[in-house]
């Protein structure tokens, strides 16, 4: 092989080595003083935009990319549009969601533990329970923050909107719209994993929404199969525990 | 292999000449790059998508983390990846003894990476930050309860990574036996700029792994 065969191989002089080192060692410096200090939102494009800069200095000079073949700069360049598609797609995807990416580990907030003494008659605690269930269960995904039957899948599934009073196939009375949440109804899934109190909260929750609802009378409670005065009935509801609040407290535990 | 005297004046059949051997054995480093980055790819990205969506779980697991530490294996990459590039450059002027002393220089750094790396991960593994099922500290689950997918993304990232750091250790071994022997000069120094290209991929890996673990998580 002759030398001038040679000629085109680049090399990397020392004060350009010297430079891109010298480059890297003050922009991590300042990356790393900058993290001292919370700027909010920008720390994060900061570091990023940073980690950049060196990432170009790494490529251009240490690996000669500069100097180097266009079939080459090809394909390395195709890795990271193929990285930024597969982050692109995804991010849309993340942040379409709306509510539902709020909602939240199902470890997180514990609102299922409260039991209620007669859970039928609507007291402002039992209102107030009702409202967290209705964000635990993520009752709005279907039905909407307002109740309006307005969620992101609630078009689709002709969700009832709560502001409205007719058309209630089981009725608008708490103890038939328990019942609705316990067996389901139609696109509505059954609710019976979750307690007996938090079906009744969430049930006088959202008949606030339009006008009052009756009140539940005894016949009502009768037709559900719920005896108001029978002995120890509410140290059998303490007992029963739903599905998912078991497997929330087992996973808590391991 | 070891018996071939005169590296620079060989080249395999199907080449036109050493030149073009050298160009296709770069080009088939660069491809093997990209796969490398499509390999790390999901990690990152999985590791943002959860970042956002369990921001401060992940916020509070990530001050966990020793940025001193991080900022020292920081600076150990890039002098490696300096003293790498000298290596090349010293091959590619002829001087033996600069390629040996570049490559040492460069490993030593690789193994005080390890070092480091060794350092942090007992400390993790101390306090119970294990990844997933394996994540025993309490106190800090009340805090943030995501935070075992933080340290699963922990430590699968900056292991995978620590693997290439090993990786590239053992081949540093075979190049400075390879570099006494006087095996790298000016016409041939392929084993050199290949493993160059590695090790600079390697810290920039790191590059991005040190802001969002350590800096920004």
């Amino acid at each position: 092989m002759s030398e001038d065969k040679n000629k085109h191989h680049h090399i990397l002089s020392n004060s350009t080595s010297l430079w891109v080192f010298i480059f890297l060692l003050v922009f991590t410096v300042i990356t790393v003083a900058i993290a001292q200090f919370d700027f909010g939102s920008l720390n994060f494009p900061v570091a990023m935009l940073i980690a950049t800069a060196k990432a170009f200095a790494v490529v251009l000079f240490f690996m000669g990319m500069k100097y180097d073949a266009n079939d080459n700069r090809a394909i390395f360049g195709s890795s990271f549009i193929f990285l930024f598609i597969f982050l692109g797609f995804t991010a849309m995807d993340l942040f379409s969601r709306g509510q539902i990416r709020v909602v939240g580990s199902p470890l997180m907030a514990v609102v299922s533990d409260k039991v209620f003494d007669k859970p039928w008659l609507p007291t402002e605690e039992i209102v107030a329970h009702g409202k967290a269930v209705y964000v635990e269960q993520a009752c709005a995904t279907c039905h909407g923050d307002e109740g309006l039957g307005n969620g992101p899948a609630g078009v689709a599934l002709a969700a009832r909107n709560f502001h409205e009073e007719a058309g209630w196939k089981n009725g608008r009375n708490p103890a038939q719209v328990f019942q609705t949440l316990t067996k389901g109804l139609n696109a509505m899934p059954a609710y019976s994993t979750i307690s007996e109190s938090d079906r009744w909260a969430v049930s006088h929750f959202l008949l606030t929404w339009g006008s009052s609802a009756p009140a539940v009378t005894d016949e009502d409670l009768a037709k559900i199969g719920i005896d108001p005065n029978q002995e120890g009935a509410e140290e059998k509801r303490q007992r029963t525990l739903p599905v998912n609040f078991a497997e929330r407290i087992y996973l808590k535990e391991i | 292999m070891s018996s071939s005297p005169v590296h620079e004046h060989e080249h395999a059949h199907h080449f036109r000449d050493a030149d073009h051997q050298f160009e296709t054995n770069k080009q088939g480093m660069w491809l093997f790059l990209l796969q490398e980055v499509l390999f790390f790819a999901p990690l990152f990205v999985g590791y943002l998508i959860f970042k956002f969506i369990y921001f401060d779980s992940f916020h509070e697991a990530s001050k966990k983390l020793d940025w001193v530490l991080g900022s020292v294996n920081t600076v150990i990459l890039i002098v490696s990846s300096f003293t790498v590039a000298r290596a090349i450059s010293s091959a590619q002027r002829g001087n033996q003894t600069g390629v040996v002393e570049n490559l040492i220089f460069t490993m030593i750094c690789g193994i005080g990476f390890m070092v480091v790396k060794a350092i942090e991960y007992s400390h993790k593994i101390h306090d119970g930050f294990l990844p997933g099922p394996f994540f025993t500290n309490t106190n800090m689950l009340e805090v943030a309860p995501e935070a075992p997918l933080f340290f699963t993304f922990y430590f699968c990232m900056t292991g995978l990574h620590a693997l290439h750091v090993v990786g590239g250790l053992v081949v540093f071994v075979w190049l400075i036996k390879r570099a006494k022997r006087g095996d790298f000069g000016p016409k041939y120094y392929t084993p050199l700029e290949l493993t160059g290209l590695y090790w600079h991929f390697v810290d920039l890996v790191w590059i991005f792994l040190f802001p969002l673990l350590y800096l920004v998580g």
